[in-house]
């Protein structure tokens, strides 16, 4: 274990009311910075801005990959439900040289809700109060063909008729900077019920005032162990106490439900991001899988380690019971 | 509606003001201080053992939520206004007087 320094996530400043919206939406790291020109928000519905947070933490230039867009008003409000068109501009490569044109389709996202929240099946987008409408809009198989950065629009109609549009920019990488689908996943010995020297708030933030373990299928064993006894795991990382998103204990409570479910045909892993902290040290696990070379990560990443030891699928950020299941429901019996 | 940082104040004035309606304590949590508490908890210049605490005592109202304690929810949301007032004026801003 080595301590790390880290601050807490920042939101990107712009006034008072988007910071609010912004940190919602995921951990962004210290030194992330994206082109000014597109950072401004645009759109209006029913009186209410909207504003466009990339949610994905990690897009590689030309492997298709799953982008997450969180639509949100000043009032706090979520869009929500129904689907909206998300359009591409490629902003450059950041040194200030002028963009070429990178032709890129557009795509149709799906609203993906939080787990726990309702799905709205059948509505349009509707902006919601959090318990009423809660997530982000997905594409999948979106392959920007050029690294940089790269500003997406999402736009659509919502319940009311109303257009709106709304832009935020990301980094597309060259390469990338996270475990990854095909990769051999790394063989972490990480902390279980039991471990000796190791707090139980470092297995689960849930216990750090003395309460039992949570979830104590999920920290009977080690990502070294699955692979070695040739199981798959679904791995998921995050904190629910600490988590400055607010994705990462509806998402733990979603990998505890499918090990009730599906616990003969994997083993199921949560590790938790902090030892300590206060003391802003972060488990050797988490470095090992989620690191970047900036020295920071994100959470939560939901990880599938295939039987074969490579990383079957990925998910970063929201992940549902829908996108998990029909992958676990192919694993044969365990041995 | 509040939208700056201080939500997270108003927010759970609204929330105790609904006890000891459990559901309607969870509702008005949800929608209006849950959002910015996350915000206050990452907000630059509060150092790290006030973000804790305003975390921590999120977790806890959450997991009354959850057992349905309403003694405790009550208990609960007052020591999470205390942390979230002391995390505000750690950054300066005026904490809100609660209007109910």
């Amino acid at each position: 274990m080595r301590p790390v320094t880290r601050s807490l996530p920042r939101a990107f400043g712009r006034v008072t009311a988007v910071a609010i919206v912004l940190v919602l939406v995921a951990c962004s790291p210290a030194g992330s910075q994206v082109p000014t020109q597109a950072a401004s928000p645009t759109g209006s519905a029913s009186g209410s801005q909207v504003i466009a947070e990339v949610a994905t933490f990690q897009m590689v230039a030309g492997r298709p990959g799953r982008l997450l867009v969180a639509l949100v008003s000043i009032d706090r409000r979520w869009l929500s439900f129904g689907s909206v068109t998300f359009s591409f501009a490629y902003l450059g490569d950041g040194s200030g040289s002028p963009p070429p044109s990178v032709p890129m389709e557009d795509a149709t996202a799906a609203f993906l809700p939080i787990p726990g929240s309702p799905d709205g099946a059948g509505l349009v987008p509707t902006l919601t109060f959090p318990a009423d409408g809660h997530g982000v809009y997905k594409a999948d198989s979106v392959t920007f063909p050029q690294a940089g950065y790269w500003q997406v629009v999402a736009s659509g109609e919502l319940d009311d008729g109303t257009a709106f549009s709304a832009d935020a920019a990301t980094e597309v990488l060259a390469t990338p900077t996270v475990v990854s689908v095909g990769d051999v996943a790394p063989q972490s010995d990480n902390a279980v019920i039991g471990t000796a020297g190791v707090p139980n708030a470092a297995i689960d933030s849930r216990a750090a005032s003395g309460e039992p373990i949570p979830d104590p299928e999920l920290h009977a064993t080690s990502i070294a162990a699955a692979v070695d006894a040739g199981h798959p795991a679904l791995v998921v990382f995050s904190t629910p106490v600490y988590c400055v998103s607010q994705f990462c204990g509806p998402v733990t409570d979603l990998v505890e439900q499918l090990a009730a479910d599906y616990g003969d045909r994997a083993d199921f892993i949560h590790v938790e991001i902090y030892r300590d902290f206060q003391a802003t040290q972060i488990n050797q696990t988490v470095l090992d899988w989620l690191q970047v070379p900036s020295g920071d990560f994100r959470e939560p990443w939901t990880f599938l380690i295939g039987a074969d030891g490579r990383i079957a699928a990925s998910w970063d950020t929201v992940v549902t019971r829908g996108e998990i299941e029909p992958l676990l429901r192919a694993l044969p019996p365990k041995d | 509606m509040a939208v700056g940082l201080e939500a997270a104040s108003t927010g759970l004035c609204a929330a105790i003001a609904a006890l000891p309606d459990p559901t309607e304590v969870e509702r008005t949590f949800t929608n209006e201080a849950h959002a910015a508490l996350h915000s206050l908890a990452a907000a630059a210049g509060l150092d790290r053992a006030d973000a804790a605490r305003v975390l921590e005592g999120m977790e806890q109202v959450e997991t009354d939520f959850n057992s349905g304690d309403a003694g405790a929810l009550a208990t609960d949301l007052v020591a999470l206004q205390v942390s979230a007032d002391e995390a505000l004026r750690a950054l300066a801003i005026e904490v809100p007087v609660c209007a109910q």
